[in-house]
C-alpha cells in the first residue's frame, strides 16, 4: 500500500465522522454551472444514443494561464505557474530574473471521439515551404513546419481531444481577442516580431494555433485559409515502414468489439542509437475507448540481459509499478513464451533474446480483456 | 427537499433528481472537487462526473446520507482526475503535499496486497477514529478527506495554523503507531 492507497483508505471513512468534521467553507462555482451539462446529462440517462447531436455545443476549450519562468543566479531555469511556485532567488546581476508569459492549453469537454481531419493552410506565405508534417500519432494532434530560405519558420498546430499540448508565449507586447472565420481566438503579439495566434471550433471539437516568426507574415490570413485539403503524408512515414522491417510488424488477434486499428507510427535504429519504436493505436469510435500498443527495443542500463531480467525490462515500462517500487497490485503474465507483468491497466512483456519490450496500455477495458488482447499478439508473416 | 425524496426519484428514472441534486448539493461537491484540483473547470467537471456517477450507482444503491455519497464520489472522482493530469507530474496544490504527509503512515503497509487485509486494515483505521478525540478527528478529516488547506482548517475551528499542523503531526504519528500495534510493520 503506497500513499495513494491510503488516501483511498481514508476515503472510506465513516459517513458519521466525514460529516462530522464536514461544514466546509464553500466554494462559490465561477459561473451557476452545468446548465448545458445536465442537458448532456439528461441525454445520457434519457438514453439518447448520438452524443454528437444538438444537445452538445461546445466540445473544446481554449485556456490561458500566466505563467512565469525564474532564473536563479546560477543560470538554472525553474517554471512555475498556477500549480507550482518556486521561491524568487536574489541577484544583482542586471539580466531579467523572471520571465512572465502566458500558457495555451486546448481542453476536451466531451467523452466522444474526434478524428483528426486534414484540416491545414491552404494559403501559404510568399517564400514558405511545407518542411515537416508529423504523424498521425499521437492520435491527436498534427504539427506542420513552413519554412523560408532563410530559415524562418511557421509552425502550425491542429489539436483533437485533449492531449496535453500546450503552447507557451513569452515577451507578450500585446494580447488581442481575434475572430477566425468566426472562431474565437487569441492573437499574442511578441518581442522581436514573433505573434501566435491560436483558435478553436467549438462545435467541431478543433483546436488551431499557428506561430510565425517573422512580422511580415499575414498570420491572420493563413489562419483564415485553415480548410480541408488533401491528406498529407507525415514526413517520416517511411521511418514507420523501416521499423515495421526492423522490429516486425506485432498486432493483436483478438480486440474488443468496436475496435479497429486507428494509427501506425514508427522509427527505426539509428546509427550509434539503441532506440526504435512502432506505436499502434486502437480505437472505439462510437464509445471513445483506446487501446495503445508499443514495442520497441530495449536494452539494460548494464548492456546485458538474461531471462530473469524480463521482469526487470517489463516492470520499467509499466509507471506505476516502477513508481511504487512494485506495490501496485500487479500478476505475471506470459504472452507467446515471453514473460512480463501486468497491472490493472497496463501489461508489458519482453524479448531479451531480441531486445524488445512491448507494452499495451487502456483504462478503456477491462484488465481481462486486456489481457486477452495482449495475449493475442503476435507477428504477422 | 429532504435526502429521501431525492434518493426515491433516482429511483424511480426521475431525471429531476439531478437537478435537485446540483441545487442541493452542488457547491458541496464543488468545494470538495476545487480543493483537491485547484482549478475551476476542472473542479466543474468532476461534479458533472459526479451527478453521472451518483445517477449510475443509485439504484441499487441506497445512501442513508446523500450529501456524505455524493461527498465520497466527487472525491474519488477529483483525485482520479488530479492522478491523471498534471499536478502529479508538477507537484503543488493540496492534494500532493496531503500525500507527502501521510507518506509517513504508510512506512508499515507495503505488503498490503489482500483484500482481506485491506478491509482488516479498514477496521483498524476506523477504530483509530473512534478513539481520537473529536477535534483531532475532526482536523485530520478535514485535511485528508476533504483536503482543506491549513489556513482553512484553522479558520474553520478557529484555531492558530501552528496548531492545525501540530494536530496533524500528533495524529498522523498517532495512525502510525496504531498500525504498527495491530501488526502491520
Amino acid at each position: 500500500m503506497n500513499t495513494y492507497d491510503l488516501l483511498e483508505l481514508i476515503g472510506d471513512t465513516p459517513e458519521e465522522y466525514v460529516l462530522d468534521a464536514g461544514g466546509l467553507g464553500q466554494q462559490t462555482p465561477a459561473k451557476k454551472p452545468m446548465g448545458k451539462k445536465l442537458l448532456l446529462i439528461a441525454a445520457i440517462v434519457a438514453a439518447t444514443a448520438l452524443l454528437m447531436g444538438s444537445a452538445i455545443t461546445r466540445l473544446i476549450a481554449l485556456r490561458t494561464e500566466k505563467i512565469t519562468v525564474q532564473m536563479p543566479s546560477n543560470g538554472d531555469e525553474q517554471l512555475s505557474g498556477p500549480e507550482n511556485t518556486t521561491a524568487a532567488t536574489e541577484t544583482t546581476s542586471s539580466i531579467p530574473t523572471a520571465y512572465e508569459g502566458e500558457r495555451i492549453t486546448f481542453d476536451e469537454v466531451h467523452n466522444v471521439f474526434i478524428a483528426l481531419p486534414n484540416y491545414y493552410p491552404q494559403q501559404i506565405p510568399d517564400g514558405y515551404t511545407m518542411t515537416f508534417v508529423s504523424n498521425d500519432a499521437p492520435l491527436q494532434e498534427r504539427v506542420i513546419y513552413y519554412e523560408n530560405a532563410a530559415g524562418h519558420r511557421i509552425t502550425y498546430w491542429l489539436i483533437v481531444g485533449n492531449p496535453g499540448t500546450s503552447i507557451e508565449i513569452y515577451g507578450i507586447e500585446q494580447k488581442t481577442g481575434v475572430k477566425v472565420n468566426g472562431l474565437p481566438g487569441v492573437l499574442y503579439d511578441q518581442r522581436g516580431g514573433m505573434r501566435t495566434l491560436a483558435w478553436i471550433d467549438e462545435k467541431q471539437g478543433y483546436g488551431f494555433a499557428l506561430r510565425a516568426e517573422e512580422d511580415t507574415v499575414d498570420l491572420l490570413a493563413m489562419a483564415q485559409s485553415t480548410a480541408e485539403g488533401a491528406p498529407l503524408k507525415p514526413t517520416h512515414s517511411d521511418k514507420t515502414l523501416q521499423a515495421l522491417a526492423e522490429l516486425g510488424d506485432f498486432s493483436p488477434g483478438y480486440l474488443p468489439e468496436g475496435f479497429e486499428e486507428y494509427a501506425v507510427a514508427g522509427y527505426p535504429l539509428m546509427e550509434g542509437s539503441w532506440y526504435s519504436y512502432v506505436r499502434k493505436w486502437y480505437v472505439n469510435r462510437e464509445e471513445n475507448k483506446l487501446i495503445y500498443f508499443e514495442y520497441e527495443t530495449y536494452k539494460l542500463p548494464n548492456g546485458a540481459w538474461a531471462g530473469s531480467e524480463a521482469k526487470t525490462a517489463s516492470a520499467a515500462f509499466i509507471p506505476d509499478y516502477h513508481r511504487t517500487n512494485g506495490q501496485v497490485p500487479h500478476k505475471q503474465i506470459q504472452v507467446d513464451g515471453m514473460l512480463g507483468l501486468m497491472t490493472d491497466r497496463h501489461a508489458a512483456w519482453a524479448d531479451p533474446e531480441k531486445d524488445r519490450v512491448f507494452h499495451l496500455y487502456s483504462k478503456d477495458v477491462s484488465p481481462e480483456e486486456l489481457l486477452k488482447v495482449a495475449q493475442s499478439i503476435r507477428e504477422n508473416p | 427537499m429532504d435526502d429521501k425524496t431525492i434518493v426515491e426519484l433516482y429511483f424511480l428514472r426521475n431525471e429531476d433528481a439531478i437537478g435537485l441534486t446540483e441545487e442541493k448539493y452542488g457547491p458541496y461537491c464543488y468545494s470538495i472537487a476545487y480543493n483537491i484540483l485547484s482549478n475551476r473547470e476542472d473542479a466543474q467537471e468532476s461534479v458533472s462526473d459526479t451527478y453521472l456517477a451518483a445517477w449510475n450507482a443509485i439504484p441499487p444503491r441506497r445512501p442513508s446520507v446523500l450529501s456524505a455519497f455524493l461527498g465520497k464520489l466527487t472525491r474519488h472522482i477529483s483525485i482520479d482526475r488530479w492522478r491523471q493530469r498534471t499536478a502529479a507530474k508538477r507537484g503543488g496544490g493540496e492534494v500532493a503535499v496531503a500525500l507527502e504527509e501521510l507518506s509517513e503512515c504508510v512506512a508499515g503497509l507495503q505488503n498490503i496486497e489482500l483484500e482481506y487485509e485491506r478491509k482488516e486494515l479498514m477496521k483498524a483505521y476506523t477504530r483509530f477514529l473512534k478513539e481520537l478525540p473529536a477535534a483531532e478527528r475532526r482536523v485530520f478529516l478535514s485535511r485528508y478527506w476533504y483536503m482543506e488547506s491549513i489556513e482553512a482548517i484553522a479558520t474553520k475551528f478557529g484555531f492558530s495554523q501552528s496548531k492545525v499542523k501540530m494536530l496533524l503531526q500528533r495524529t498522523r504519528i498517532k495512525l502510525r503507531l496504531r498500525f504498527e500495534e495491530e501488526g502491520y510493520k
